[in-house]
């Protein structure tokens, strides 16, 4: 389920259980995504951000602990679909990422948060973080892939 | 077909594996995102504490198989998917790599030297190459985790 299909770069679907295994690969395989997207720096940071919220408290939402999530790099932005979550998950996963002291992580660094319900039924929680890409010359050759 | 490259006992690739993976990943089959299958084995065998040598493996043979997806399993032109299923049973690692392509065929034009297959099955406990229920093509390697290796 991508929201809007146009403009996509690249995408993966990634499912990992709960636990150890899941911030280490969630990371990657966003760092990886946004890298390639020619996210600058600082957003490629705040991705990693994000993925690590997501790997530390998504499985708590999900009806068998379970984390899935689409990762979408289009021109310009990276987003993390989350789930299926179980009713109320969406809003559950992004209350769960605030600090004492700092505030909601996944508010702070998202340009939108969205809770969106799936062909099934089931909720999602799409995160999008905008960037200006890079290099002129990815840029060019992910117009040319889109176009 | 199977192709077993170890020593001792290794159980059956096929049989009681853990339906739901403890890592699932799909992407789009293109060359970029071989990278990304490897890096996120990177992430996998860091969660697991694999040894230097046996990572190296793995990484290896899966990229691969990886690779043998995007260059063989579709035509010019044809998008498909890459699916890789990575599964943890008692210090068995079993990584199953998936395409709905054409099917593991011999190709004359090839362009590659046709070392990937004898590879994965040296790196590998044991190697199997088949179609699964969904007829998708299907390359599943296990990896022993609790090797003792000998750096060389």
């Amino acid at each position: 389920m991508i929201p809007d299909e146009e403009h996509v770069f690249n995408k993966a679907w990634v499912g990992v259980d709960s636990g150890p295994l899941s911030a280490p690969v969630l990371g990657r395989v966003v760092g990886m995504l946004a890298a390639r997207a020619d996210c600058p720096i600082d957003r490629l940071d705040d991705a990693l951000l994000v993925a690590d919220a997501v790997a530390a408290k998504a499985g708590s939402f999900s009806d068998d602990g379970r984390i899935r999530a689409q990762i979408v790099a289009r021109m310009g932005s990276v987003e993390l679909l989350i789930g299926p979550l179980r009713d109320g998950g969406a809003d559950g996963l992004v209350s769960s990422a605030a600090l004492p002291g700092v505030g909601n992580v996944l508010e702070q660094v998202a340009d939108e948060i969205e809770s969106r319900e799936g062909a099934d039924s089931d909720e999602y929680l799409l995160i999008r973080l905008d960037f200006d890409a890079q290099r002129s010359s990815t840029t060019d050759r992910m117009e040319s892939d889109v176009t | 077909m199977a192709v077993d490259g170890s020593d001792g006992a290794v159980p059956s690739t096929s049989e009681g594996v853990n339906p739901t993976p403890d890592l699932e990943l799909k992407l789009p089959a293109r060359a970029e995102n071989v990278a990304v299958v490897r890096h996120a084995f990177g992430g996998f065998a860091e969660g697991l504490s694999v040894d230097e040598q046996t990572l190296a493996d793995i990484k290896l043979a899966v990229t691969e198989a990886c690779t043998n997806v995007v260059i063989h399993a579709y035509e010019d032109g044809e998008e498909g998917d890459l699916e890789v299923d990575a599964s943890i049973d008692d210090q068995l690692l079993t990584v199953v790599i998936r395409d709905n392509g054409r099917g593991i065929v011999p190709r004359p034009d090839s362009p590659g030297l046709g070392l990937g297959l004898p590879l994965i099955a040296t790196l590998a406990a044991s190697l199997e190459l088949g179609r699964d229920h969904g007829d998708h093509t299907e390359v599943r390697m296990t990896f022993r985790l609790d090797e003792d290796r000998d750096p060389q």
